[in-house]
């Protein structure tokens, strides 16, 4: 059995629609679900977007925490974590096909 | 999932240093560096009478002229960005990061006041000064006050130019600010700055002589 496990794609790398999940096996016992699955919110996001927001539940939401975590000013982490709600939101609308590459720098700083 | 601890900076820290620095750290920092400044220049007699001037050469002034002046740029456009920036920011902004960041973009004037400590280019600007009758003595040139003027008014006019980009920098990372819009609204707040400042030097010279 491959155990190495891929990042979720959500993007279609062909016409940019977004993927659906149609398959999912049980690593143990390779019992095999099919269906149609959409992705969650969450799981559109970027490795890296999806760490900052691991991050920040752990840090209970503190600003302050995070920035020291990522070693970085507090207004920095403030508009990468807005520049994120703005993402999330805009996900969260029916029919947006947005990248999950996540947020580029420029729109960060 | 492996949680990275770093987010890849867009700017290398000596043209955004706020992507590290903000807040108190900035304020403390920011602040020491004007007062340094401002007896740097007192020494030097280099007046920052004016958010974006810089002069040598003028008439002296009284030793608390150079400190209200380090000082009030710093203040006026501090304030001046923590009071309208809700018209471009596009997160809640505090005023804390907002001075902090504008005290510590004023940093690189430090050098400008270290420049203005090089005798020629005193003694060139005096001599310019004397000519356009400013109420200072002619003073005898040497060989080569002239060029060491103009490399230090290149050097200045550089970290002038310089001192406007981290000013930039400090207000769109303190306020989430970017865009057209943000840098129109900036240019907007160093003209009604410079104003102001200039209002302020010219009111704290008449009274304090």
């Amino acid at each position: 059995m491959n155990t190495k496990i891929n990042t979720l794609p959500s993007q279609c790398p062909s016409c940019n629609s977004v993927l659906t999940v149609d398959r999912l096996q049980c690593p143990a016992c390779s019992t095999v679900v099919q269906g149609t699955f959409a992705l969650s919110t969450l799981s559109r996001l970027s490795a890296e977007e999806q760490s900052l927001i691991v991050s920040f539940i752990k840090a209970s939401g503190s600003l302050k925490e995070l920035a020291q975590l990522y070693h970085v000013s507090y207004p920095t982490i403030r508009n990468r974590i807005d520049e994120l709600r703005d993402k999330v939101s805009r996900l969260e609308k029916p029919d947006s096909p947005i990248s999950s590459q996540g947020v580029s720098d420029d729109d960060i700083i | 999932m492996t949680i990275s601890s770093d987010i890849p900076r867009k700017t290398p820290f000596i043209l955004n240093p706020f992507q590290s620095i903000a807040g108190g750290q900035a304020l403390i920092a920011g602040f020491l560096i004007i007062i340094v400044t401002s007896v740097i220049a007192r020494i030097a007699n280099c007046r920052f009478d004016g958010i974006i001037d810089t002069h040598v050469g003028l008439k002296p002034a009284a030793t608390a002229v150079y400190f209200a002046e380090g000082i009030g740029n710093w203040f006026i456009i501090a304030l001046i960005v923590t009071l309208s920036a809700g018209i471009v920011a596009q997160s809640r902004y505090r005023a804390l990061d907002v001075f902090g960041t504008i005290a510590l973009s004023r940093t690189p004037y430090l050098v400008s006041a270290l420049v203005s400590l090089l005798p020629g280019s005193t003694r060139y600007a005096q001599h310019l000064s004397a000519k356009f009758g400013a109420g200072i003595q002619t003073i005898a040139l040497q060989p080569s006050d002239l060029a060491v003027f103009i490399c230090a008014t290149f050097v200045i006019t550089a970290i002038t130019i310089f001192t406007v980009v981290l000013t930039y920098r400090a207000f769109a990372t303190s306020c989430n600010a970017k865009g057209a819009k943000a840098v129109w609204y900036f240019i907007g707040v160093v003209i009604i700055s410079e104003i102001l400042s200039k209002i302020l030097s010219y009111g704290v010279e008449k009274a304090l002589g």
